[in-house]
């Protein structure tokens, strides 16, 4: 085939026909694009809900937020069918994960027991930090979470004087997980009336144990090795 | 060359991962998770597919001197393109693996295939050497990010098939991914061995 002999007028006009289609091209997908790509993407929705707390009838839809130092954290209050609390739904979020945030969702019933939980988002080492998604639900181990009431349970990491078996080769990333659940129970006890009718607020009020959990949280970051 | 022989050149004998070794940057970065993989290489191969059609399309008009440049123009409009489809259809996925999406412009698959061929051949003949290329690009990266997903974490496709405890974490990490694509390769070319022998004893 023939092709046009190079001249720089040839290659201007060519680069501009070109340069022009493709801006129209990309004009017109990012119009069409617009809305969705504008939409925040939700991890939230019923069926992760459920997932966290299966048992409740209603849910509430306009979160309760509540700044904790650098965290925000989302409380939905779950209901039965008489209209009476049994948990709530927590999205906490932590910063101190080894790449970056970790956002986790915590359902919690009504006595502070965690029903279950499950990791929204996290950009933890596939392999290392990532196991942190099903780690702390493992029956074996000294690493589960779930069933536990934190009331009753050192929420830390055995290296930081609690009883939670750390990820094999991710300490940072385990810790991070966990001081988004304390977060989580901290707000829900302080700042909600979601165990109200438990008797846990007031055994909280007089206990240090959280103050100082988030205190040995910060010492043991700082001393933190080269594990992730 | 016929269509169906360039296209399955591209998928198997001339594969570009295992064969070429071209795109090995994406190759080793994305293929820690299956599904990461699987949609990069996805998108790759849409991007390939086209503007190899667009290139053989204009190829009449383009002087020999500036086919790089417009061919990187091209694939760079594309590359655009699909990464806003992509983030505004499934944002949770690209949220993951969206970082990548950019880097395609830089892929070498992509502009090999359109200055080698693209600018040479007919609009059909490029279509299907693309498909070849693109399907060929996806079954590497699969393969490879699914080993790498199934041995390191246990988990395929993000479902557990594996206990928790299974996985080898070398293998999800860095140079797991250059251990298991210089497996692959061997066996690529040890099979490719057997074969050459297996024809030269048939032709003696």
């Amino acid at each position: 085939m023939n092709r046009p002999r190079f001249s720089i007028i040839n290659a201007s006009f060519l680069f501009l026909v070109v340069s022009f289609i493709s801006i129209t091209v990309l004009g017109l997908i990012h119009y069409c694009t617009n809305e969705n790509r504008t939409k925040i993407p939700t991890f939230e929705t019923l069926e992760t809900f459920k997932y966290v707390l299966p048992l409740f009838q209603k849910v509430d839809s306009i979160p309760l937020e509540f700044k904790e130092g650098q965290e925000t954290i989302k409380v939905y209050k779950a209901y039965d069918q008489y209209k009476k609390c049994v948990g709530a739904i927590v999205c906490s979020t932590s910063h101190n994960g080894y790449v970056g945030e970790i956002d986790v969702l915590i359902g919690f019933d009504a006595k502070g027991e965690i029903l279950n939980y499950r990791v929204l988002r996290h950009k933890e080492t596939i392999g290392l930090g990532a196991r942190i998604v099903n780690w702390f639900k493992s029956k074996e181990g000294g690493h589960n979470i779930i069933g536990v009431k934190v009331n009753e349970t050192n929420l830390s990491l055995i290296e930081d004087g609690g009883e939670i078996q750390a990820v094999t080769g991710a300490t940072v990333s385990a810790r991070a997980f966990l001081f988004a659940v304390r977060n989580a129970y901290l707000v829900l006890l302080k700042k909600t009336d979601v165990f109200g009718d438990s008797g846990l607020i007031d055994e909280s009020n007089s206990s240090p144990e959280p103050t100082s959990e988030s205190d040995s949280l910060k010492v043991s970051t700082l001393k933190g090795g080269p594990n992730e | 060359m016929s269509n169906s022989k360039s296209f399955f050149e591209g998928v198997v004998s001339n594969n570009p991962v295992f064969v070429f070794v071209l795109g090995a940057c994406p190759t080793l970065a994305v293929t820690n998770t299956a599904i990461g993989g699987l949609s990069i290489a996805l998108c790759t191969a849409l991007v390939l597919l086209l503007s190899n059609f667009t290139i053989s399309l204009i190829k009449g008009l383009i002087p020999t001197k500036v086919e790089i440049t417009t061919s990187l123009l091209i694939i760079a409009t594309f590359t655009a393109v699909i990464q806003l489809i992509f983030y505004s259809q499934l944002p949770l996925l690209y949220d993951k693996v969206g970082i990548y999406c950019p880097l395609i412009i830089t892929n070498v698959v992509l502009l090999r295939r359109a200055i080698m061929f693209a600018v040479e051949e007919t609009v059909m003949a490029s279509i299907f050497d693309a498909l070849g290329n693109g399907i060929g690009f996806i079954a590497a990266l699969t393969l490879l990010s699914g080993i790498r997903e199934l041995l390191g974490t246990g988990r395929l496709f993000e479902y557990q098939v594996f206990s928790e405890n299974f996985g080898t974490s070398l293998i999800a990490m860095a140079p797991g991914a250059l251990i298991v694509l210089g497996l692959i390769i061997a066996f690529f070319n040890s099979v490719k061995r057997a074969r050459k022998v297996n024809l030269d004893t048939q032709g003696n």
